[in-house]
Parts: structure tokens; sequence; C-alpha cells
């Protein structure tokens, strides 16, 4: 979840100024969820700011 | 059908407390839903879909519904994808507002794993049914040993040192001094990481995220409401979901579903991993991130850690509140990290 807040922080250019970066205009916010030693789930969000 | 440009996020609010012992997880939840309506503009009234995972009280949508007084539901979904739930609520959404299943779609995620004192190196009772307990509870595998037994094959394999995989933690320091409600406020060095405490070989404690409470929520639109609202419009244009496991014994822990999910979701979007600007990774523990960048397309194999040295940026921009390797988000599961 705070993924995706990072994500649209970005892209609407509400983030720090020190760490906000410029014309930030595509984002991606990807997940893991369970354990990569033995069964996890995946997840990839692409978002565009028009 | 593609879900490109089909909706939109209108609202994000991420809670700011990291300890809540005095707040219930339902009431946790309701706060980061109406601090996401608010931030959209919007009133609860407007909610006609609602998304949530297992942390979520009863693990369905009926109880935080009822309690939120959500009465206008037409499309619900609790699937459960433990810490990356939330980024498939969203596609998912997107698939339902597409489909016009739903207009404005609430998603939320709350938990208090700090003060119930969840940790990453408890062995979880997952119960009987499952079909792999009876053959791993037996060696009773925990969360850190999970991801240190990845961290040590990428060592062996690829020559990844300690030194390396500790950068991401130190660039998760630096940017963690941004966000006022950081768990972890001081900025460390890969000599503080590397003689942390050794959790699981080769994972150190500061190689591990912190385990806070808290949540988020986000709301998901259509674009026509997103195009009412006063805020700039963030659309949905690609995703991928997958889950990896031990493939019929093929077993091989060099990568994630990372490298599955990724290439489906440029594909929909109809871009490169060269063009994303700023790239939010899942960071449960230093390994995490590195195998994540790897897999999507941000470098090459085993280039991910070396790459890290040479300062505390990474091929993009990545994670720039440090919400779980340093600031601390909820994790709905009782287990080191998810959310």
């Amino acid at each position: 979840m705070t993924k995706i807040i990072e994500a649209v922080r970005q892209l609407r250019g509400e983030a720090h100024a020190k760490v906000q970066v410029p014309n930030c205009n595509l984002a991606l916010a990807h997940g893991t969820g369970g354990a990569i030693g033995h069964r996890h789930g995946s997840a990839t969000l692409i978002m565009e700011r028009v | 059908m593609t879900i490109k440009n089909k909706a939109c996020i209108v609202g994000a609010y991420e809670h700011p407390l990291r300890k809540a012992p005095d707040t219930s997880v339902a009431q946790l939840h309701a706060e980061v839903a109406k601090g996401a309506i608010e931030d959209a503009g919007l009133s609860v009234r407007d909610i006609d879909g609602y998304f949530c995972a297992g942390d979520a009280p009863g693990a369905n949508v009926w109880s935080m519904a009822n309690y939120m007084n959500l009465n206008k539901l037409r499309h619900v979904d609790s699937t459960d994808m433990g810490g990356c739930s939330y980024l498939v609520h969203v596609a998912h959404a997107a698939e339902a507002v597409a489909a016009g299943k739903c207009n404005v779609a609430l998603v939320t995620l709350a938990g208090r794993p700090n003060s119930e004192g969840s940790s990453g190196t408890q062995v979880r009772d997952r119960g009987v049914n499952l079909p792999d307990a009876p053959f791993e509870m037996p060696y009773s595998p925990v969360t850190v040993n999970l991801y240190a037994m990845c961290a040590m094959l990428h060592m062996q394999k690829y020559g990844t040192t300690s030194e390396q995989l500790a950068w991401v933690k130190v660039a998760a320091s630096h940017h963690a001094q941004h966000n006022p409600n950081a768990m972890l406020k001081n900025v460390v060095t890969v000599e503080e990481v590397v003689n942390s405490p050794m959790i699981s070989d080769p994972l150190h404690r500061l190689d591990c995220c912190v385990v806070s409470d808290g949540g988020g929520a986000v709301i998901v639109a259509h674009p026509d409401v997103a195009k009412s609202l006063k805020r700039p419009v963030v659309n949905i244009i690609g995703a991928g979901e997958t889950t990896k496991h031990q493939m019929g014994g093929k077993v091989d822990l060099t990568y994630t579903g990372a490298a599955w999910t990724g290439p489906r979701a440029f594909e929909e979007a109809g871009v490169k991993p060269g063009d994303i600007k700023y790239a939010s990774i899942y960071d449960s523990f230093t390994i995490t991130v590195v195998l994540q960048i790897e897999d999507l397309g941000f470098c090459k194999k085993a280039k991910a850690a070396s790459s890290l040295p040479t300062g505390i940026s990474f091929p993009v921009p990545e994670n720039s509140r440090s919400t779980r390797m340093a600031a601390g988000s909820a994790t709905t599961i009782p287990r080191t990290a998810a959310g």
C-alpha cells in the first residue's frame, strides 16, 4: 500500500522537495507478499500523470 | 480488454502513527479510508466499491463495510495476496471500473503488528490444512530465514556482498529523513548495517524492515470522476500479478515473480523500464529490493547490488519515503512485513 501512496505522491509532485523527482510523470510500484524463499505473490502497477 | 487509461487513482492517504496500541484495527482502517476520501475531495457516499485483504478484521468485506457504513457497495473484493494485496486491489478495481461494476472504489490496509508484538523471527502457526505444512512446518521456517536463503544464494552465485546489500538500507535511511513520521530517523552507514546483530545469515538486523502499526488507503475512480476533482490526474496504465512457488520441484530462488509481472505490466502500459521516472519497490529486506530491481528489468541480473555502492541512487529514483525499511508502514500479516 505504501508503495502505491509513494508513487502517487511523486506523480502529483507532492513528495518532500529533497526527494521529489522533477517532472515525474511515469511511476511503477511493485510488491511482494508471502516469502520469496518458498511461495509468494507478486504485483506490479504502472501509473502515469496526465 | 486492457485497464490502460480506464481508471485513475484519485485519493491516497498514509496513517501518521507507527505505534497505535490504543486504536482498534477497525478504527485505523476507518481513519485511512477517511483520509483517502478527503484527499480525493469525495464523500463516503460516493464509494460503491470496496477492497480489503486479510488485515481487515474478519478477513472479509462485510465487517469493515458495516463499521464504516459503506451502504452503496455494488462491487466487493477481499483478495488476500499478503503484502502485495493492495497493488492487486488497485488493478482489480481498475478492471471493475472499466467493466462498469463500480465507479469509486476504496482500498484499505491497517494493522498493529508493532503493538501486538509480531516478528519475522517467530514461527507462524499456519494451520494443518495447508498442503505444504506437513513437509515444512517440522523445520520451523520463519520469514527472515526464507529471505536469508535467497540472499545467501545471490552471494554465492553472483558474488554479492553484505556491504552491497547494506546500501539499500543506507539509501532508505537517507530518504526517511524527509518523512516526518519515519520510525527510524537516523541516517545509517554501511558499517552500521553490517555490524548490526546477525539475525539470519547473511541478513543483519538493519537488513530487515521495521515492524510498525498504521495503514494506508487509496481511491480508484472512473476517469470522469477524476477529471471532476481538483487534483492532478493519475492514470493506471498497466498491471501484472502472479504467484511463484516451488515449481514442481524446480526451485530457483535467484528470481521472484517480478520477472513475470514486470514484463506484463510494461507491455500493457506500452512503456519500458528505462521510461520509468520513479520506482516504488517493496522493501521487506535489503535482498528483496535487489531481486525486484533486477527482475523488473531496471538492470541486468546480478548487477543491482554492484551498482548500489556508487551512490544512494538506484538505476531509477526509488522509494523516496522509505516506508518500510526505515519509516515503517502497517503490516497486516503478523510477519515482519506486509503491505
